[in-house]
């Protein structure tokens, strides 16, 4: 097991200095790259902003909370984008170009090849940035943040990231069913969008739907409850519940569409 | 044995759709399909070190063929078996011990340097760092791209580009190596390399190759054997000679005369057989046993300045076959 961890470990380590070293070939996509996430978080923020200017909280949420929240969302979207979007965004072009082949033929578990391959290194610039910001805020906030905190927030944060790598895997997988299925990263992207908005706006079956069969409110509210007002262990169990779920049905409908896979012709 | 096909099946579900817009919407809400056959009940036994080509014309199913030796592709029936293990079961040691070089696709990363896509390989497949060394520095001499290792895969022509691939999927020593089209779009002066490069490694380190390719001088320099898919059946299996003549016995003749001969005995001897002559050159194209029969004639009638017999271009006599196969191997 520990062989096996140093293995992957070293072959990520591989593939990030690769795409690093690509990345870097490019200095306008590298800096604009960067440029994209600022006005990204830029223009959040700004929405955020004026929603705040007429009302003093949404839910439990006040306007510090939220900033807090905010960062929190953008860190887990760039996190995500720094491991995995640059592959499961590309896995139906893969598939129909029939580049997987060659992902395929690796003597390597597959899924981990499609799903790290591609690092995008400039995220990691991003990564800093927010967790710099993070910091900030935190020590700044009105009401004490304990240590258990950050360890509970730490894991909450882990977990909705397993999370979202599993929806955002499911729906890229489908491709094996539908033979081309190019909107799946948009697709992703709108669903993921859910997440960036404060738990406590949902309500009813929809808020139902958002902790279980599409968890969005688990990759973002719940590490940012658990951080600023401690861990509710009911939540953190569900969410790591949720998160091996979500992880188990990967291996299996990734499995099972290798079993479907077609190739493209040469 | 390393490769056991025994019976192999694959089927593909087809979506079918009539011409036009209107076949459009109809086939947007409802749908027809139709079974493709792409491989009906192969049956073929490799040896170890052997060459082997793979012939068909294009959807023919070699392609479908080598997908399901090397496992990308799970069979509707039938068994393989390579060296004790089960393709698409994607074990790493059977991953190990073979290879694909697809013609038209890249395992390199295209920005970066074909050295750092060989150490990525040298980690994937845990190669010793001496094994690796000697390995590349082998591989990228015989090739003769050592100056081309740390520049950018895209910025490489067709053929140094395909040189690295090649070197990239045999850095880790496998035992079978399969080579779909691997010439394609090359120059001559490539084509020739790679050819010689196969025919070195392959007497060297006894590597079984199954090849695939369109262009025929490949097939006559490298495979004894062949094996033949028309239509996703198999065809043909054995000696690539005995197909070419089976498809097209004659040789070319070109006799030429020291002096003038005899018009009277040459349109005699042109009710027998079928030849031009322009002054002292004489051409004719006849099979063997014939050819043989008119040069012995053509001496009596003079002393021959020279005489030159010459197997009919291998690629002529394979496009011939390839237009009717069934009717030259019935």
């Amino acid at each position: 097991m520990e062989d096996m961890v140093h293995r992957y470990f070293s072959l990520w380590i591989s593939f990030f200095n690769n795409s690093l070293t690509r990345d870097l070939e490019f200095k306008a996509n590298f800096i604009g790259g960067l440029l994209v996430d600022i006005i990204y978080y830029g223009i959040q923020f700004f929405f955020f902003s004026i929603i705040y200017s007429y009302v003093d909280a949404i839910g439990v949420f006040t306007r510090e909370d939220v900033m807090i929240f905010l960062v929190i969302t953008f860190l887990a979207d760039t996190f995500y984008m720094f491991f995995f979007s640059g592959n499961l965004f590309n896995l139906n072009r893969w598939m129909v170009r029939g580049d997987l082949d060659y992902f395929l033929l690796k003597p390597m578990n597959s899924q981990f090849m499609v799903s790290f391959r591609y690092v995008k290194s400039y995220a990691l610039v991003s990564v800093v940035i927010l967790l710099i910001m993070l910091t900030t805020l935190v020590s700044a906030y009105s009401a004490p943040i304990g240590f258990i905190n950050v360890i509970a927030f730490v894991f909450s944060f882990l977990m909705g990231t397993i999370l979202w790598y599993g929806v955002d895997f499911i729906i890229s997988s489908s491709c094996f069913w539908f033979k081309n299925f190019s909107v799946s990263g948009w697709l992703s992207h709108e669903i993921l969008k859910f997440s960036t908005r404060p738990d406590s706006i949902y309500t009813g079956l929809l808020r139902k739907m958002l902790l279980s069969m599409i968890p969005m409110i688990l990759i973002a509210s719940i590490p940012t409850r658990t951080l600023l007002y401690g861990p509710d262990v009911r939540y953190l169990l569900w969410q790591f519940f949720i998160a091996i779920f979500f992880f188990l049905l990967t291996r299996i409908i990734w499995k099972k569409g290798l079993i479907r896979y077609e190739s493209a012709s040469s | 044995m390393p490769i056991q096909v025994n019976e192999l099946s694959k089927q593909f579900k087809m979506f079918k759709r009539e011409a036009g817009l209107s076949g459009a919407f109809r086939s947007f809400f409802k749908r027809k399909y139709e079974t493709f056959h792409a491989l009906k009940e192969i049956s073929v036994q490799i040896e170890d070190g052997e060459i082997l080509g793979i012939l068909g014309e294009n959807g023919a199913g070699k392609t479908t063929l080598i997908k399901l030796l090397v496992g990308l592709l799970h069979p509707t029936s039938g068994e393989v078996n390579i060296n004790g293990f089960t393709p698409w079961n994607r074990k790493s040691n059977f991953l190990k011990q073979i290879s694909v070089v697809m013609g038209q696709k890249n395992q390199l990363w295209w920005d970066i340097p074909a050295s750092e896509s060989f150490l990525l390989n040298q980690k994937i497949y845990e190669i010793p760092q001496s094994q690796y060394k000697n390995t590349l520095d082998e591989l990228v001499d015989l090739l003769s791209v050592r100056d081309k290792l740390n520049v950018q895969v895209r910025r490489l022509s067709l053929g140094e580009r395909m040189k690295m691939e090649i070197i990239a999927s045999l850095l880790h020593n496998p035992k079978i190596v399969l080579l779909d089209e691997p010439t394609i779009g090359l120059d001559v002066i490539s084509q020739l390399k790679i050819r010689e490069f196969v025919k070195y490694y392959n007497e060297k380190y006894k590597t079984t190759f199954l090849l695939t390719s369109h262009y025929m001088h490949d097939i006559q320099a490298l495979c004894k054997r062949v094996f033949v898919i028309h239509k996703g059946a198999s065809l043909y299996d054995g000696d690539f000679e005995e197909l070419v003549n089976r498809v097209n016995p004659k040789r070319k003749l070109l006799f030429e005369f020291n002096d003038k001969p005899d018009y009277n005995k040459i349109e005699k001897l042109s009710e027998k057989y079928n030849f031009h002559i322009n002054n002292t050159i004489l051409q004719s194209e006849l099979p063997d046993k014939e050819l043989t029969k008119l040069v012995s004639e053509l001496f009596k009638l003079g002393v021959p300045a020279s005489i030159t017999m010459e197997d009919l271009p291998v690629e002529d006599t394979m496009r011939s076959f390839f237009t009717d196969p069934e009717k030259f191997l019935k």
